[in-house]
């Protein structure tokens, strides 16, 4: 798991929106989003290179936090869990980002489909059956 | 829904053996003061022998511990180079992160245009 905890000006307000605005998102994060901002939502990146990310919104809070899980198109690498936790620090904002590995890219959920009842959690390990638990989509 | 079993690709494990926090100070202990084994780990943990059992044969399916049998006991050490692949994605993904934020307080520190 990897996590960053930067001070940033602004406040949360104007922070959430360069987060979560694709317009402004395409400013800083080196891909292009697509997501509606609806816990179960899927989403898509195109980073610069061309590379493509399917993801999945997960948790929506406003000016607080978003939550969301992306992966690799192609299915190669890994799949994880991505973090946004604003909080409001005298005139700025401290943000931090979590980012944690769930599994493998090709066992993340197809983005078209919330239902957890085709997992096998014998072949997909630990990791599937942590996020069986976790409801996800519930 | 699209499926690729995890086994299919052998790293996946590691990332499954870590998940838990249990594991990960096994590895930790084992790195540092191994080989043990599961009897003389047992003690430094909230969690019954045979738990600790467990969590060692996952690790151990995950080519993260090798074992040997002495006497009685079974002696588990960490295997090198293992963790090579979960480190490179955390080497990665940390310097994705670092460029992004960079990149996000450029455009914070330029005036609000709302």
């Amino acid at each position: 798991m990897i996590r960053r905890r930067v001070e940033l000006p602004g406040g949360p307000d104007r922070l959430w929106n360069e987060l979560t605005d694709p317009g402004s998102v395409s400013g800083w994060m080196g891909t292009t989003v697509e997501w509606e901002l609806v816990p179960g939502a899927p989403a898509r990146f195109t980073g610069e290179d061309g590379s493509r990310r399917a993801g999945l919104v997960e948790e929506v809070r406003p000016g607080e936090r978003l939550r969301f899980r992306w992966w690799p198109e192609d299915g190669t690498g890994h799949a994880s869990e991505v973090t946004y936790d604003l909080e409001p620090d005298g005139d700025g904002t401290v943000l931090t980002v979590t980012e944690r590995p769930t599994g493998p890219a090709g066992a993340a959920p197809a983005q078209d489909s919330c239902s957890w009842t085709a997992w096998d959690g014998r072949a997909l390990g630990l990791w599937a059956r942590a996020r069986v638990g976790a409801g996800v989509c519930a | 829904m699209r499926l690729t079993p995890g086994a299919d690709r052998p790293d996946d494990d590691v990332w499954a053996a870590l998940a838990d926090p249990t594991r990960r100070r096994l590895l930790d202990q084992l790195s540092r003061d191994g080989p043990l084994s599961a009897t003389e780990l047992a003690p430094d943990y909230p969690v019954t022998r045979q738990a600790v059992v467990k969590h060692l044969a996952a690790l151990s399916g995950a080519g993260l511990l090798t074992s040997e049998r002495r006497g009685r006991d079974v002696r588990y050490r960490v295997v090198p180079g293992r963790l090579d692949e979960a480190a490179g994605w955390l080497t990665e993904v940390g310097a994705s992160w670092d460029t992004r934020l960079e990149a996000l307080r450029r455009r914070l520190e330029e005036p609000d245009p709302g």
